[in-house]
């Protein structure tokens, strides 16, 4: 509900206060329900509420007042004190300030005694009820529960109960343009348009975590947590992070030194599985002053998932496997290449995981099959006795309407 | 002001250079950058012939390859001696270009026909192949290989410690007791049976006691005799090597002791080290020796280290060239021969 509706609606409880004044609990002054809403089920619920309100549990008298007119610049404000000034008015020693909304299945309710000579709440409760049937079972217990608060508050004397606030408003603010935010487990909400969005009025008191359902096209749906921290709550989100549809990688690799390579990513699930290819052009330099380099271009197709650590956690761990082909390519034009064909058996990659980027460092299982025309015989690929091929990369991510 | 500054931003900027370049540098010149699981001489590899229809893989089999030199303009020969379960003794001919010359197969059926690995000699532009010396022809051809049956005399002499052939005349020589024995036929064409020739003391002191070696340089017409002090259990041995003429009778050249008169040592020194017979390779360059964990270890005639080569031998035969400039690898699981440029 906007800030204009609830003004409306603030006013249309001040023209009702006189009416609802009762005659026969003098001291006590029972202002009917607050209506926050426009839904139709509120009425009902209210003439619940009014009616067990009303209904003798409480033993104050009650005077008969006029509602004041409407202070200039008082829309949109906490009702309380504007209604215990009222009720001070008429000599009432508790006013009872009521209030409810309907949101979706649920009925908010909102109940606040108010001591007129401090201007405190000494008793209240904040519920969140079904509609239905047993609004009326559960509306006389909370009345119940109100009443014997009230009673313990008059036989203690002044004593002041802290009752939160209610939050008037909610202003959220995200860089995510267009983002749908939606009070979590509900319909309500809207989107964020122009860095802002203010949601409906919803009495919640002030402190209360409110949950809120972030979905944009490209981005990962996420659930949020707003603390409602003041009674005009706004609160900048966190930008959402984006689905990594694919990635292109920069890698180095030890025992590969005098060279480089590109990687590619496509990711089938977006920054869960994903398919790549790796290319590596490297030299090995030469061994004696008589020697010369030999080219090598290494080709590597893996596929691989994330294990443990979701996409947004900023450690990450993956597994891949797959299969590559190294061309050697010797100095004298005498000899024809060699081709190794190999299995990479295990690749796991240690990644530090950024909104954009991600730097991993990458272990090597690569076994060559000793096929055909081969340099490096059928052997893991390492050094002897030593590591086998390490990657270090960084990889750029990128994102998409997937 | 703007001068100060512009100069600020050149010194700046040649800070970085500088830095960068001495980044490079270090890395560059770091030894990491040079570890490869690829076999180190890829990088100096100088030709390759795929053997495998001549001599199929044998997992079982056993294989020694040699070089032979052949004499002033003519090219040495590769020999490939295969001892295979299935096809039984047979010896392979190359040239250093890795063309093809031919074959030799063992007669099992007759005794004095037998090839052995280890009586492969280069006398006088004939190669001693167990009881057989060969003759190869010039042309290269691939009937190039013709054979001279040495009967049942022998062209060969085997103690276990020390076998050896000078030029001319054909001489097996062995080393026995500190002792050294030159022994063997006098002629080519007419083998005349085999007996000691003389008993030469190594050298006076005692010190040199093991026959190391001997290397043919057919083209410079000399001959290489490796002898050591037999190691230090485990410490390091001295090769002691001299160069004599084999155009000359080498029995009556050499006096007696060999060392300590009037031919003179070189001592190599190869640290760490308890080598024997067969771990030394003589060339014109120099000496190869392979140590510890098949490393190839190159020391300079002068003795000052050169080089190594660790890890080779995995799956190779290997043979050195008597120029010491290339060197010829054996791959016996994919039967592939190799010339490859020697690293020192």
């Amino acid at each position: 509900m906007s800030a204009f509706r609830f003004a409306v609606a603030f006013l249309l409880l001040l023209a009702l206060t006189g009416a609802a004044l009762t005659q026969e609990m003098p001291g006590l002054v029972v202002f009917p329900p607050l209506q926050l809403d426009d839904d139709p089920r509120s009425e009902e619920v209210n003439r619940v509420v009014d009616a067990a309100l009303r209904t003798g549990i409480f033993r104050l008298p009650v005077q008969a007042v006029q509602p004041p007119p409407v202070p200039e610049g008082s829309a949109g404000s906490d009702p309380i004190p504007l209604l215990t000034e009222l009720a001070r008015g008429v000599d009432a020693r508790i006013a009872l300030v009521t209030s409810t909304y309907v949101l979706d299945r649920e009925v908010i309710l909102s109940i606040a005694a108010v001591d007129t000579n401090s201007g405190q709440i000494v008793a209240g409760i904040f519920s969140r009820s079904l509609v239905g049937l047993t609004i009326t079972n559960r509306v006389a217990e909370i009345v119940e529960q109100l009443t014997q608060e009230l009673e313990a508050f008059l036989a203690r004397g002044e004593r002041e109960i802290r009752v939160a606030p209610i939050v008037l408003s909610i202003e959220l603010q995200s860089v995510n343009e267009g983002m749908d935010v939606r009070i979590a487990g509900s319909t309500q909400g809207g989107l964020i348009q122009g860095g802002t969005l203010t949601l409906p009025f919803i009495p919640y008191p002030v402190g209360t975590p409110l949950a809120v359902d972030t979905v944009l096209a490209g981005f990962h749906p996420e659930r949020l947590v707003v603390p409602l921290d003041s009674v005009a709550t706004s609160a900048e989100l966190p930008p959402l992070w984006r689905r990594t549809n694919r990635s292109i990688a920069l890698n180095y690799a030890f025992l590969q030194l005098a060279g480089a390579g590109l990687g590619y990513r496509e990711y089938f699930n977006p920054d869960q599985f994903f398919v790549g290819g790796d290319l590596y052009l490297y030299a090995s330099l030469p061994q004696s002053e008589r020697g010369e380099p030999v080219l090598h271009t290494d080709v590597t197709a893996t596929v691989g998932r994330y294990f443990i650590f979701d996409y947004d956690r900023p450690f990450r761990f993956a597994l891949a496997a797959g299969a590559g082909l190294i061309v050697t390519v010797p100095p004298s034009e005498d000899v024809d290449p060699y081709y190794d064909v190999y299995l990479n058996l295990v690749s796991p990659s240690f990644e530090w995981n950024t909104r954009q980027f991600i730097l991993y460092v990458r272990p090597e299982l690569k076994l060559p099959l000793g096929l055909g025309r081969n340099a490096l015989g059928r052997q893991i690929i390492a050094m002897d006795e030593g590591p086998s091929p390490v990657t270090v990369g960084f990889a750029w991510k990128f994102g998409g309407s997937r | 002001m703007s001068r100060l500054r512009l100069l600020n931003g050149v010194a700046r900027t040649a800070s970085i250079l500088v830095l960068v370049s001495a980044l490079l540098i270090l890395l560059t010149t770091c030894e990491i950058f040079f570890l490869s699981p690829f076999p180190a001489y890829l990088g100096e590899l100088e030709a390759e012939t795929d053997i495998s229809s001549v001599i199929p893989p044998e997992p079982l089999g056993s294989y020694t390859l040699r070089f032979a030199s052949r004499g002033a303009g003519r090219e040495g020969v590769v020999v490939l001696y295969v001892e295979s379960p299935t096809t039984g003794i047979s010896v392979h001919f190359y040239t250093e270009s890795l063309s093809y010359l031919g074959s030799l197969e063992d007669d099992p059926a007759d005794p004095n026909d037998g090839l052995f690995a280890n009586t492969i000699y280069d006398p006088g532009g004939y190669l001693y192949i167990g009881r057989r010396a060969i003759r190869i022809n010039d042309d290269l051809s691939d009937a190039a290989v013709s054979t001279i049956d040495i009967g049942g005399n022998g062209g060969y002499f085997d103690t276990g410690d020390g076998i050896a052939t000078t030029m001319k005349p054909v001489i097996t020589m062995r080393t026995f007791g500190g002792l050294f024995e030159p022994t063997g036929f006098h002629s080519l064409g007419t083998p005349n049976g085999t007996g000691t020739f003389a008993s030469l003391t190594m050298d006076a002191s005692g010190v040199i006691d093991r026959f190391a070696g001997v290397f043919h340089d057919v083209e410079n017409g000399e001959v290489a005799l490796i002898f050591s002090n037999g190691g230090t259990g485990g410490g390091s041995v001295d090769l002691f090597y001299a160069l004599v003429r084999s155009d000359t009778d080498l029995i009556d050249s050499l006096p007696d002791p060999i060392f300590g008169g009037a031919v003179t040592p070189t001592v190599v020194s190869v640290p760490d080290f308890d080598g024997g017979e067969g771990d030394f390779v003589y060339t014109r360059r120099g000496f190869v020796a392979q140590t510890t964990g098949n490393t190839l270890t190159a020391y300079s005639l002068s003795g000052e280290e050169l080089g190594d080569r660790p890890g080779e031998l995995r799956n190779e035969e290997i043979a050195f060239g008597i120029d010491g400039e290339s060197y010829f690898l054996y791959d016996t699981d994919e039967s592939v021969l190799r010339r490859v440029r020697t690293w020192w």
